[in-house]
């Protein structure tokens, strides 16, 4: 569904993805694993629309039309979903208020009626009891003063209700309790089924264990240096990235 | 300046023409000031202080007169501007003039409202004691309105009566002279709700040119809310200056959504101890509009409060101005003040200007302020868009969310709900407001 050719993106001059290549078939999840500042993030980013990047060279086909040249609110209604590293405060605004606004805008895109109150409400509680998200937080402004696991629990929340095609999780695992971690990966694991794609970006291994991915790639300096199974998580975990950089270092000698 | 002595014999002719006859003697004195001061001050340029940027030299070069007879109003315009459902005694103004056959009220409300006529021939020492206190005699355009003092209405509430139901004071400009003043007198432990709003039948030319005294005696609480919404080709100059007795509570909301030049002149003397002011405006100007707001708190004895919340949205061409003066005087101790004014730029045409400034002569006080001109975020929009919101409507909403604590204020959630509707159909949104209850 996803087809990511030779991409290169930079922003104020500075490269930062440097020739990625990525191929997501439906029903398949991919991990995105790499160090700090490898452009994990940006490649997210990307992907959702953000404009402040400069996409310099390369393609992306997204379900079989050019992705890059869709505007973030075309992406995220034709299914894509990002769920943010740092999600967005937006104070003034309640959470429950947005979601209603962002549903039936993707709704009225395929030419489908808005949900009114009782039936949005019906799916609401639905998916909160998923994710076990506390009611207080939906009349709450978007994100404003959540404490971090909050934050992470809220986009999840968000994808469980826009039910996108291809969820990009940034890191969505960083900063959960145990309990957390669990409900999230549930609300993950609800959205997996053989039409849709999952991206992953995280640090650990732990989230693997809950949904387990069928590749893992290591992007490292802006480019996609090493692909291959769940093995290969476990393997970064043990080591690290050095060995990595040091099979790099040899290929280029 | 030429313009400047047509300006001045035009208006001064046509005061000349009021009558008055039957007025008290210190009525018309009053008048006969007026119009001698209004003859010697000059006309405010970009030198003078609080006019540093006004717009206000457009009134030299288009000359009004006030309108010679009273017109018609269309139930449908009334209809237009009511607040939902809310039950509020209407008293209707045309042209500056109370139109009675317009007027619904409860038989249950405890709040007056007469004409000014009606309150010269009434009142005891009326001029004496509500017309004199005012602060503006300096001002030219305070001067033109007393000059022509006649138009506009006596309101007083008992001491100690409490009441719920608004008054809503409607001035239906049909593009003329308009000059009404408004007196407000709250008794003692009294509480009151006034909605002063301003509109045109239609789109016409006019010079609205108001004034409002309010007298809040102690433990009167009032909460007031101006609401400016007049033609595109309109000027609009409103005064409103409230005397806090000790222990009173004034809060004034000054919504500014229409007019081609307005400009608020708002200001709270705090003459009692532990007196609360709450001062907030916004003010939502689009094309080549002009919205200036001059605002002065004076905290005159110990352990007042205000709070100071005024907020700005500029579109377009339009340029916006907050001119903001708190002054704590050497008797003010313990007083605690907190001013703020935001504007966000929806153009890069669009300017703003603003100047807040603290005089403290107190030792012991609590003094905040801060301005900011800024654009919509970024990272907000994107994460909107990124949730499938087109980029007009998440502006749209990120434009609604910066407006909207300034309203919450308003005690009457259906003036809240009207006022958030027209700020909505003001930004050309798509995205209406429409609260889900979890
Ligand atoms: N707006 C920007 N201006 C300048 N440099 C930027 C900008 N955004 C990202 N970068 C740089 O791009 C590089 C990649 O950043 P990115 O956020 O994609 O990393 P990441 O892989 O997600 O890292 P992390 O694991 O820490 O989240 C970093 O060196 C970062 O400093
Ligand atoms: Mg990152």
């Amino acid at each position: 569904m996803l087809s990511i050719k030779n991409l290169h993106a930079s922003i104020g001059g500075n490269e930062i993805l440097k020739g990625i290549s990525l191929e997501v078939k439906a029903g398949e999840v991919h991990a995105i694993m790499g160090p700090n500042g490898s452009g994990k993030s940006t490649l997210s980013k990307v992907l959702a629309g953000r404009e402040e990047y400069e996409v310099t060279a390369g393609s992306v086909e997204y379900l079989g039309k050019n992705l890059l040249d869709f505007s973030p609110e075309d992406r995220a209604r034709e299914g894509i979903f990002l769920a943010f590293q740092y999600p967005v405060e937006i104070p003034g605004v309640t959470n429950i208020m947005f979601l209603r606004t962002a549903l039936n805008e993707i709704r009225k895109y395929h030419g489908k009626e808005p949900l009114e109150g009782p039936e949005f409400l019906k799916l609401v509680r639905e998916k909160t009891k998923i994710l076990d998200l506390d009611d207080s937080l939906l009349k709450r402004p978007v994100n404003e003063g959540f404490s971090g696991g909050e934050k992470k629990r809220n986009e999840i929340f968000q994808m469980a209700v826009l039910e996108p095609k291809l969820a990009i999780l940034d890191e969505t695992d960083s900063g959960l309790d145990i309990d957390a971690l669990r409900a999230v990966s549930d609300g993950i694991n609800k959205l997996k089924n053989k039409d849709n794609g999952i991206i992953m970006v995280t640090h650990y291994q732990r989230l693997l264990d809950y949904i387990v991915p069928d590749f893992v790639h290591v992007l490292l300096n802006g480019k996609i240096v090493k692909s291959g199974t769940r093995e290969l998580a476990l393997e970064l975990e043990e080591k690290g990235y050095d060995w990595i950089r040091e099979e790099q270092k040899e290929e280029v000698v | 300046m030429a313009n400047d002595q047509l300006f001045k014999t035009h208006y001064t002719a046509l005061a000349a023409g009021i009558s008055g006859n039957s007025d008290p003697d210190a009525v018309k004195s009053l008048r006969k000031t007026a119009i001698k001061e209004f003859t010697e001050l000059s006309f405010p340029t970009k030198k003078d202080e609080p006019w540093k940027y006004s717009k206000v030299d457009g009134l030299l070069s288009s000359l009004f007169s006030p309108a010679e007879k009273m017109s018609a109003v269309s139930d449908s315009l009334l209809t237009s501007v009511q607040f939902g459902n809310l039950e509020t005694d209407l008293y209707v103004f045309v042209d500056g003039k109370l139109n009675p056959a317009l007027t619904q009220k409860s038989p249950e409300s405890s709040v007056s409202v007469i004409t000014l006529k009606e309150a010269f021939a009434s009142v005891p020492n009326f001029a004496e004691t509500f017309l004199s206190k005012s602060s503006d005699k300096s001002d030219l355009f305070a001067n033109l309105g007393s000059a022509f003092l006649q138009d506009g209405a006596f309101i007083s509430i008992p001491d100690r009566k409490i009441q719920t139901r608004p008054v809503h004071l409607l001035f239906i400009s049909t593009g003329n002279l308009v000059q009404p003043k408004l007196i407000i007198s709250a008794g003692k432990s009294s509480e009151s709700t006034f909605i002063e709003h301003f509109i045109s039948d239609g789109n016409p030319a006019g010079f609205t040119n108001v004034s409002t005294a309010l007298f809040l005696a102690e433990n009167a609480v009032v909460h007031h809310t101006k609401i400016t919404d007049e033609s595109d080709n309109g000027f609009h100059i409103g005064r409103i200056e409230a005397f806090q007795q000790t222990n009173s509570t004034w809060k004034s909301h000054v919504i500014t959504m229409g007019g081609g030049m307005v400009r608020n002149e708002v200001t709270a003397r705090l003459s009692g101890e532990g007196v609360n002011c709450l001062m907030n405006g916004l003010y939502l100007v689009t094309g080549t509009h002009h919205v200036e707001n001059i605002t002065l708190i004076d905290h005159q004895k110990p352990n007042g409060t205000s709070q100071e919340s005024y907020k700005g949205i500029l579109s377009d061409k339009s340029t916006g101005v907050f001119d903001g003066k708190i002054i704590v005087q050497k008797d003010a101790q313990k007083t605690y003040a907190n001013q703020s004014n935001r504007n966000l730029l929806l153009s890069d045409e669009a300017t703003a200007d603003s100047k807040p400034q603290l005089e403290i002569y107190a030792d012991d006080v609590k003094c905040f302020h801060g301005a900011t001109v800024g654009q919509l975020d970024e990272m907000q929009l994107f994460y909107l868009q990124s949730r499938g919101i087109g980029e007009p409507m998440a502006k749209a909403m990120l434009t609604h969310a910066f407006a909207v604590d300034v309203l919450n204020s308003i005690p009457q959630a259906e003036i809240r709900e009207y006022l958030d509707q027209q700020i909505l159909e003001r930004l050309h949104s798509p995205f209406h407001f429409e609260e889900t209850e979890v």
